[in-house]
């Protein structure tokens, strides 16, 4: 029976030709699930430092409530109830007005873009890892409220002034940016993605390694066949073809393989970092459809560097 | 017409030398021309270089002196990338007929025609033509490995002929076949010869030698020469 097509040159007996698609499989698969981990890390470092850059914390200090229970008007310790009611609501209604005016300050200012006060509940569970997880403890924490506001990314928001406008409501209003202690995350996720980069780079070197000694080996153990194919008139382009085709298609098997493994691997990253909070689901990070691209270009991408390799490799050893 | 055919050079050999080592020459100095349709006997004791004289030819080794000329073309000056048109124009028989063995028979008579560029399926077609011919129609899905030395032989002619060659280089094509088969593919040589391809044929065969009426030459101590025989009847002439 005569097959449709037919190739001069026979691969099959080649023992790391049959490899191809079981290499390239694994190779495929480390290299999507490292550019997802560098992706995934990138993206959510670069959208949590674009929304630090321009994002500060104000924190209006809690009622002075302490003071209140244990001083009278003179700085004695306070004797009448009536009197210490009285002092605790007007402490209450001073610090309702600092926040008025705090906010108002920012609202005013034409360079912020959003002003939120933060849910106390919210404050709250962010300190009981390190104060207690008893609700009455840390309802009776002189917690500050905390204003999250952002600022016009590439305005001119004048902190000076700001701190200058704040300091005659409430001299203990303080303002936090983030820059000092972020820097260092930063570099770590730098570190991260470098390192998978790198480790990227690493695994297509080794996959371009194994394409020349596969090439070569196939191109050797053909040498009868080439020779008579070229007495025939057969040019070195279409030597080279030969050898391109079945690479490809196993490179391409191999490379599949290797992206629908990555599949359900890429899904379970995405579920534990949505569960252990590492990275904020807004983010998508590992979701499949921000890999999806990575998924289907990778095994693309890997056959085209076997064909360009392989070619360039028959070609050179048959030039010589 | 024909006369004038027959007095076209198509292969021009001037003070060609090649040699096995410094003091055993395959040719010295030899000056030879073939012409344009001509049918020639190569003959001489093993291992004179009879094989290194096609060789020449096909431009498998390249002289250690002289010119080779072939189709009008210097081979010295023949670029690699020219290498493979030139060699599309000539069909080359081989005495271990070195066909692919992953191959069935059909695919190994179509390879020249695919390698030339044509379309798989027409050279198929002309490939059972051609195996018909050579009276091998009924093995187109056998691999060589399940043929005959006699039938390989046919199948490796076949495939020089496909692409109906201007020169056709057979090196002791009848070398592993017997008496029968010998004649057979001469048959087929002769008809090939009669649609104009010149023919070179190197072989041991006398009793092929002395029946068809062809010029033998003989190669010798470096030297290409017509047998005694031949010299008569062209002198005669």
């Amino acid at each position: 029976m005569t097959n449709k097509y037919f190739s001069e040159i026979s691969l099959d007996k080649e023992l790391s030709y049959r490899y191809i698609p079981a290499i390239f499989s694994v190779m495929v698969f480390l290299i999507i699930i490292l550019i997802s981990v560098s992706l995934s890390i990138g993206g959510s470092f670069f959208k949590w430092d674009f929304e630090m850059k321009h994002r500060y914390t104000v924190q209006v200090p809690a009622p002075e409530i302490e003071l209140i229970d244990t001083l009278d008007d003179n700085g004695n310790p306070e004797e009448n109830p009536l009197s210490f009611e009285k002092k605790t609501e007007k402490a209450k209604a001073d610090a309702r007005l600092v926040l008025q005016q705090t906010i108002t300050v920012f609202k005013s200012d034409p360079q912020v873009i959003r002003v939120d006060v933060v849910d106390p509940k919210k404050v709250q569970k962010l300190v009981r890892p390190f104060i207690s997880t008893n609700t009455e403890t840390l309802d009776s924490l002189p917690l500050p409220t905390l204003i999250e506001i952002d600022v016009r990314p590439g305005g001119k928001f004048n902190l000076n002034a700001t701190l200058l406008k704040l300091k005659n409501i409430h001299e203990n209003i303080q303002v936090d940016h983030q820059d000092k202690w972020q820097q260092s995350i930063k570099n770590f996720g730098q570190a991260i993605k470098f390192v998978s980069y790198l480790f990227i780079s690493l695994i297509v070197l080794c996959l371009i390694a194994l394409m020349i000694l596969i090439t070569k080996s196939a191109v050797h153990s053909n040498k009868k066949v080439i020779d008579v194919l070229r007495l025939m008139g057969a040019r070195n382009n279409y030597i080279a073809h030969l050898y391109q085709m079945p690479i490809v298609k196993s490179t391409l098997m191999g490379g599949f393989i290797g992206s629908l493994l990555a599949l359900p691997v890429i899904y379970g990253f995405s579920l534990l970092a949505k569960s252990i909070g590492l990275l904020s689901s807004e983010s998508m990070a590992f979701s499949l459809s921000n890999n999806l691209s990575v998924i289907i270009a990778t095994p693309l991408i890997i056959a085209l560097i076997s064909f360009i390799t392989t070619r360039i490799t028959v070609m050179r050893s048959l030039n010589r | 017409m024909q006369n004038i055919k027959k007095q076209q050079e198509i292969i021009r050999l001037d003070r060609v030398g090649l040699y096995y080592t410094k003091d055993t020459p395959i040719c010295f100095n030899l000056d030879f021309s073939f012409f344009a349709g001509g049918f020639y006997f190569l003959t001489g004791p093993s291992g004179v270089g009879k094989t290194s004289l096609l060789k020449l030819i096909y431009k498998e080794v390249t002289p250690m002196s002289g010119l080779v000329r072939v189709f009008g073309k210097d081979l010295s000056k023949l670029s690699a990338q020219e290498l493979p048109n030139f060699r599309q124009k000539m069909g080359l028989v081989f005495q271990d007929c070195r066909l692919l063995d992953h191959l069935n028979t059909l695919d190994n008579v179509a390879l020249p025609m695919k390698i030339a560029g044509s379309d798989l399926k027409k050279a198929r077609v002309y490939a059972k033509e051609l195996l018909h011919w050579v009276g091998l129609g009924q093995h187109i899905d056998a691999f060589p490995s399940t043929l005959s030395d006699g039938q390989k032989q046919r199948i490796g002619i076949a495939r020089a002929v496909i692409t109906r060659p201007k020169l056709l280089l057979a090196d002791e094509p009848t070398g592993n076949v017997d008496d029968i088969s010998a004649f057979k593919m001469m048959s087929l040589f002769e008809e090939l010869n009669k649609i104009g391809t010149t023919i070179i044929l190197a072989t041991h065969n006398r009793q092929i030698v002395s029946t068809f009426p062809y010029p033998e030459l003989q190669l010798y101590h470096g030297q290409l020469s017509y047998s005694q025989q031949d010299q008569y009847s062209m002198s005669g002439q």
